[in-house]
C-alpha cells in the first residue's frame, strides 16, 4: 500500500510538469507577437517593448519555461496586466470562491443523486425507476447555462426568495448562505442526472453477483440485501466518478459564476480571456488542472482504502 | 490470452452488424432520436427555405416581442426573428459538432493506433493523453481558445483537441487487444503490411465502439461548443449560434425569459437526440452492457 501510494505520487510529477508545460505554452501560442497583442493594436513601440521585457519574452524558450516553473514553485504566478496586483493573490481569493461553490453543489447533488440512483435499481421496471431514468436522460443534454437562467428567472425574479447574483460572504452567514443556494443549485443539479444513472447501474451489476444470491436465499430480507451486501460494493465506481466528477464541477462553475457573477476563479479566467489579461489566464488555469490533478489522485488512494481486493504492488 | 480466431474471423463482424442492426431498429428511444436528427439535418440543409426570415435583419422596431403568429417564437432586442435564427443555428451546431468530433476522432484514432503498435511511443503518447485528462475538458478548451483567441472557428479546434484523449485511449486497447491475436499474428506472418493489419483487423475492431463514443462526443461537443459562445469566447455577433443567442438573452430573464429558453431548448433537443442514438448503438453493437 505504501509502495502503491508513493508510486502514485511520483506519476503525478510529469503529469504536472506537462500541465504547466501546456499553461506556459498558451501565452507562446498567441498568433502573432505577444507583446503586441496584450498591448494592443494602437500601442507604442516602446509600450510593447516594455511588456516584452517585463514577460520575459525577449529570452529563449527553454529559459522563459524554467524561470516560469521556478516561480511557480515559489508561488509567484507574475503580476496581473491589468489591476497590477500578484496573480498568486488575485487567485487565491477566487479559488476559495470557487471551492466554496463546488462544496455545497457537490454536498447537495450526492445527497439528491445517490438515494434516487439506489431506489431506482432496488425497484428496479417500477414507474419510479423509469421516471427518474428518463428524467436523467432529459437532464443530461440540458444546457447548465439555462438551468441557471431558469433558477434566477423563478426564485429570485419571481418568488424573489434568493438574491438575483453576486456573494454575499462566507457561507457560515446568512447572507452568505443566501448568495450561495442558487449557484449551487445550478452547479449540482447538473451533476445529478449522472450519478443516479451511474448509482443505478452500479448497484444493479452488484445485485446480479454470487454474493446476493446468496444473501437472498439465506432468506434476509431485500432491504437488508440491498444496503448491507450489494450497496457497500456498488459504492466502489461510485466512488471514481465523484472523484472525475469533479472535472465537471471545476468546468461547470466557468458558466454558473459567469451567469450568478459568483467572484470564483471560472469567472476571472474568462474576464481575463477577454481582456486578454495572460498571467491571470495561466493562472487560473494551473490552479484548476493542479486541483483537478490532486482531487484525481485521492480518488485513487480513497479507492486503495476501500477495496482490499485490489493489491496495490 | 490470445485467443484462436473461428476460420471465418474475417465475416463474423458482418454478422454482428446486422445483430447490432437488428437490436438498434428494436430500440423505440434510439429511432426517435435518429429520426430527431435526420430532422435536423435537413433542416440545416434547407434553412433558407424553412426559416420564415433573414437570420440576421435587424428590426428595430419589432424588438422583444413574445411569440406571435408573425413571429412564432419572438424576436430579440435587435427585432430578430428567433425562430429563423434558431433555424439557421441548425447549421452551426451541426457543423460545430462533426468538425470538432472529426478532429478528435481523426487525431485521437491516429494516436491510439500507433499507440498500441509501437512500443517506443506508446508510453509519450499516454503521457501527453494523460496531460490532457488534467484538465477539466471544458478548461482545456478555454485554455486553448485563450491561446488561439476567441471565435468559432477557434472554438471547433478547442472542443476537437478536448475529445482526443477519448477517442485515443479506445483505438490504443483496441489495438492492443488485436495485435497479439494469432489470425493477426498469421497476418503478419504471410506477409501482410502493417497498413493493411489496420484496415482489415483493427479498424473494424474498434470501429463499433469508436461509433458510439462518436455519437456520444458530438452532444458533448456540441453542448460545450454552445457553452464557449454563451461565455462570448465562441461565435461573434451576429451569427446566429445558439448559445451566443441564450447569452444575448440573460440581462433580459427577468421581463423576457423566452429570449434565452427557446434557443437553449434547441440545444437541449439536439444534445437529447445524440444522447438517445448513442446509447442506443453502445447497446445494440456491445450486448454485454444492456440491462
Amino acid at each position: 500500500m505504501r509502495v502503491y501510494i508513493v508510486r502514485r505520487l511520483l506519476l503525478t510529477v510529469p503529469t504536472i510538469l506537462g500541465t504547466s508545460l501546456l499553461v506556459f505554452l498558451i501565452l507562446h501560442l498567441v498568433p502573432g507577437d505577444p507583446a503586441s497583442v496584450i498591448a494592443g493594436p494602437a500601442a507604442p513601440a516602446d509600450v510593447v517593448a516594455n511588456i516584452r521585457t517585463q514577460l520575459g519574452l525577449d529570452q529563449p524558450i527553454l529559459v522563459q519555461y524554467w524561470r516560469y516553473l521556478s516561480s511557480a514553485l515559489h508561488g509567484d504566478l507574475g503580476r496581473s496586466i491589468l489591476s497590477r496586483r500578484q496573480v498568486s493573490d488575485e487567485v487565491a481569493g477566487a479559488f476559495l470562491n470557487t471551492l466554496e461553490l463546488v462544496i455545497a453543489a457537490r454536498v447537495w447533488s450526492l445527497l439528491i443523486g445517490i438515494p434516487i440512483g439506489v431506489l431506482a435499481a432496488a425497484r428496479r421496471r417500477s414507474i419510479f425507476d423509469k421516471l427518474s431514468m428518463v428524467t436523467a436522460l432529459l437532464g443530461l443534454s440540458l444546457p447548465i447555462f439555462w438551468i441557471g437562467l431558469m433558477a434566477m428567472w423563478l426564485f429570485a425574479v419571481k418568488l424573489g426568495w434568493f438574491p438575483i447574483s453576486g456573494r454575499g460572504g462566507p457561507m457560515w452567514t446568512a447572507a452568505g448562505l443566501q448568495h450561495l443556494v442558487l449557484p449551487a443549485l445550478t452547479l449540482g443539479g447538473v451533476q445529478v442526472p449522472a450519478l443516479a444513472r451511474l448509482t443505478r447501474s452500479s448497484l444493479l451489476e452488484a445485485l446480479n453477483q454470487d454474493y446476493v444470491r446468496t444473501a437472498r436465499a439465506k432468506g434476509l430480507a431485500e432491504r437488508l440485501v440491498v444496503a448491507k451486501h450489494a450497496l457497500k460494493n456498488a459504492m466502489l465506481p461510485v466512488v471514481t466518478v465523484i472523484g472525475l466528477q469533479f472535472a465537471g464541477l471545476l468546468g461547470g462553475a466557468v458558466v454558473t459564476e459567469t451567469i450568478f457573477s459568483w467572484p470564483g476563479l471560472g469567472r476571472l479566467a474568462v474576464t481575463a480571456i477577454l481582456t486578454r489579461d495572460f498571467p491571470i489566464v495561466q493562472g487560473t488555469i494551473l490552479v484548476s488542472a493542479v486541483t483537478f490533478v490532486t482531487i484525481n489522485l485521492l480518488t485513487d488512494f480513497l479507492y486503495a482504502v476501500l477495496d482490499p481486493r485490489i493489491k496495490y504492488t | 490470452m490470445a485467443t484462436l480466431a473461428p476460420p471465418d474471423a474475417e465475416a463474423a463482424p458482418a454478422a454482428s452488424h446486422s445483430d447490432a442492426w437488428r437490436r438498434l431498429r428494436r430500440d423505440g428511444a434510439s429511432l426517435a432520436g435518429a429520426a430527431c436528427l435526420a430532422a435536423l439535418v435537413l433542416i440545416a440543409i434547407f434553412a433558407p427555405l424553412v426559416a420564415p426570415q433573414d437570420p440576421i435583419r435587424v428590426a428595430m422596431r419589432e424588438r422583444l416581442q413574445t411569440p406571435s403568429r408573425v413571429h412564432w417564437l419572438g424576436t430579440d432586442q435587435f427585432g430578430r426573428d428567433i425562430l429563423s435564427r434558431i433555424v439557421y443555428g441548425t447549421r452551426v451546431s451541426l457543423t460545430v459538432g462533426l468538425i470538432a468530433v472529426g478532429i478528435g476522432l481523426g487525431l485521437g484514432a491516429t494516436l491510439g493506433l500507433v499507440a498500441g503498435f509501437s512500443r517506443r511511443l506508446d508510453y509519450p503518447i499516454i503521457a501527453i493523453m494523460d496531460v490532457l485528462l488534467s484538465f477539466p475538458q471544458i478548461l482545456l478548451a478555454i485554455a486553448i481558445v485563450a491561446a488561439l483567441g476567441p471565435g468559432i472557428f477557434n472554438t471547433m479546434i478547442a472542443v476537437g483537441i478536448g475529445s482526443v484523449p477519448g477517442f485515443t485511449r479506445i483505438t490504443r486497447s483496441s489495438t492492443l487487444s488485436i495485435r497479439e491475436r494469432d489470425y493477426v499474428e498469421a497476418a503478419r506472418a504471410l506477409g501482410a503490411t502493417g497498413a493493411r493489419i489496420i484496415r482489415l483487423h483493427v479498424l473494424p475492431n474498434a470501429a463499433a465502439p469508436l461509433i458510439v463514443v462518436a455519437t456520444l462526443s458530438m452532444a458533448g461537443a456540441i453542448l460545450s461548443a454552445a457553452i464557449l459562445s454563451f461565455l462570448g469566447l465562441g461565435a461573434r455577433p451576429p451569427m446566429a449560434e445558439w448559445g451566443a443567442m441564450a447569452a444575448d438573452g440573460r440581462g433580459l430573464i427577468a421581463q423576457y425569459p423566452h429570449v434565452a429558453t427557446f434557443p437553449s431548448l434547441a440545444i437541449f433537443v439536439v444534445v437529447l437526440a445524440f444522447n438517445l442514438l448513442g446509447d442506443g448503438l453502445r447497446d445494440a453493437l456491445d450486448p454485454q452492457l444492456e440491462d
